[in-house]
């Protein structure tokens, strides 16, 4: 209210606003926006304050307290909060609520720690998580507002991501971590959108699970790009693939059966995950030779530019972003194309230092890339609404 | 169903859920035969993660699981009374577990411990003076104590401490 407040005489001052239009501003939002209970907000406050301190008593005291005793503070601690977060939302206190909720799923989540540690149970931490958001899908449904939705979808992907990795094995091999996290990750978070997205009841989630697949498919892209870039081949078990290939399926359905997508917008979607699976193939379109010599590197072989892995690794980067960019300004999302037109100047860039890296340590060097810097920044200053413009008339 | 009950429902799951997880537990702890293992430290590993100790147990049947490939896992059930490397029809009390390459194991290999001890026993262990305390019933086992020297795991800390 007080930042309201402050605009609001600014506008009156610089006459943006008549006295009455003020007037009538503030009337609608004092109805709207009551100012928040203070009292309410303090015994929050407290009862949080004595739930950690319970907690700290269990915590610093717990090989001495008896175990049922254990339990029973802290299933009576869980539940007051639980009857909070209900008695808050009969008395219409989103603040309040909303924090009670996150407290709750908070500490439902800290009881599965609790009783594992109280019953020495050998399970694994990504089970736990995932047990967790089962039981509390129905409850963060009622969250208002993204904290809440976020911390549950990242900490309940987190928890499917490693499951599904641990299904071979729970001690998982670190091979398999490094190899196929990065997209298992990524077709996890795009199946998890398409079931928000496709699932009226779990629509308010999409929003966290399309930050999360945006974010999980850059690291896929930027991981296998410096896997192939460095010359370095990954061969997993067939198994893998197998996964790999369903989810990919499963990801191609979503795709097709959207009905925010045209066609195009489908098309450039599949073509992007075709090309991303290509990538990580072993061998389909890598050797492990690279064209130029790093200082980590020793694969360099006497092969033609375009059959080394250095130079096809950021030229299928570069497409893939680019027709990414295209499907992002084709819907009019201008921040995930910006982002993305910038992750693809990046790239150029990271290409520059790969070809002439020792060049760029000189004066003469120097000048070039500071040159390449101001000529790129330039041109997607001057050139981006229009690339844009034109993505958003395309159509098929 | 009306949003209010919805809500209720909503916030009731996860407490009846955990309840039932906690008593089912102290259920478990409650039945079965008691049965006294040692446990080794497996070295050069550090038995201390975090708040807990990690060990093998010496179920004193050698090496049985035979198992080579890192991502083979096998389910297997030992037997306790008589003391066999696979359970029969004869055997009296089961232990089901998992075989792997990092050997037999079956869920009990953990117990939580305040951290101001973990160097004692984490010594302890190392000089093979600990056992742990499990209850077994239907070929599950679940861990009730952790001895040491004889004595129970606080008493033990206490005393050196």
């Amino acid at each position: 209210m007080v930042s309201i407040d402050k605009k609001l005489k600014q506008w009156l001052n610089a006459n943006l606003i008549t006295p009455e239009q003020h007037q009538a501003i503030e009337i609608f939002e004092a109805e709207h926006h009551p100012p928040r209970k203070l009292w309410v907000s303090i015994m929050l406050l407290g009862v949080a304050v004595m739930g950690l301190g319970i907690i700290s008593l269990i915590a610093a005291n717990w090989a001495f307290v008896p175990l049922l005793i254990k339990l029973a503070l802290a299933f009576i601690t869980l539940t007051a909060v639980g009857i909070s977060v209900w008695v808050l939302d009969q008395h219409s206190h989103p603040l309040g609520f909303e924090t009670t909720l996150t407290g709750f799923l908070v500490g439902c989540l800290a009881m599965i720690g609790l009783i594992s540690q109280l019953f020495h149970l050998g399970g694994q931490w990504y089970h736990a998580l995932l047990a967790w958001g089962i039981m509390t899908l129905p409850l963060v449904l009622f969250a208002r507002r993204l904290l809440a939705r976020f911390l549950w979808v990242s900490i309940t992907l987190t928890g499917l991501v490693w499951s599904v990795l641990a299904l071979t094995s729970p001690n998982i091999p670190s091979t398999v971590i490094i190899q196929v996290l990065p997209l298992l990750g990524f077709l996890i978070a795009v199946i998890s959108y398409y079931l928000t997205v496709f699932t009226p009841k779990l629509s308010s989630l999409s929003s966290s699970t399309l930050f999360w697949m945006q974010l999980s498919g850059l690291v896929a892209l930027m991981y296998i790009d410096g896997l192939r870039t460095l010359g370095e081949q990954n061969n997993v078990a067939i198994y893998w693939y197998l996964s790999i290939l369903i989810l990919s399926t499963l990801v191609g359905i979503g795709i097709i059966l959207n009905r925010q997508y045209s066609l195009l917008n489908r098309v450039l979607l599949l073509t992007c995950l075709v090309l991303l699976l290509f990538y990580y193939h072993p061998t389909l379109l890598f050797n492990g030779s690279t064209y130029y010599e790093y200082f980590w590197s020793t694969n360099t072989q006497n092969i033609a530019w375009w059959q080394a892995d250095d130079i096809r690794a950021p030229l299928l980067s570069l497409l893939i972003l680019g027709l990414y960019s295209i499907h992002m300004g084709n819907l009019g999302l201008s921040t995930s194309f910006n982002i993305i037109t910038i992750l693809m100047g990046l790239r150029f860039i990271v290409l520059y230092f790969q070809a002439l890296g020792g060049l760029a340590a000189t004066g003469f060097g120097l000048i070039i890339s500071g040159a390449l810097l101001i000529t790129l920044a330039w041109a997607w200053q001057k050139y981006r609404a229009q690339w844009q413009r034109w993505t958003q008339e395309l159509s098929l | 169903m009306s949003r209010t009950q919805q809500l209720a429902l909503a916030i009731a799951l996860p407490l009846v859920l955990l309840a039932a997880n906690a008593t089912w537990h102290l259920y478990q702890r409650s039945q079965g035969v008691e049965v006294r293992l040692p446990i080794r430290g497996f070295d050069p590993r550090d038995l201390l993660a975090g708040h807990y100790l990690t060990y093998k147990v010496d179920y004193n049947l050698g090496d049985f699981c035979n198992i080579t490939q890192s991502t083979q896992r096998q389910e297997h059930t030992i037997c306790l009374e008589p003391l066999q490397s696979i359970a029969d029809s004869t055997c009296i009390l089961p232990l089901s577990g998992m075989c792997s390459t990092a050997g037999f194991n079956t869920g009990l290999e953990r117990f939580y411990i305040p951290e101001q001890y973990a160097q004692a026993l984490d010594q302890a262990i190392r000089d093979q003076k600990g056992e742990i305390v499990i209850m077994v019933k239907n070929g599950k086992g679940t861990v009730k104590d952790l001895i040491i020297d004889n004595k129970n795991w606080l008493e033990f800390a206490k005393s050196t401490h």
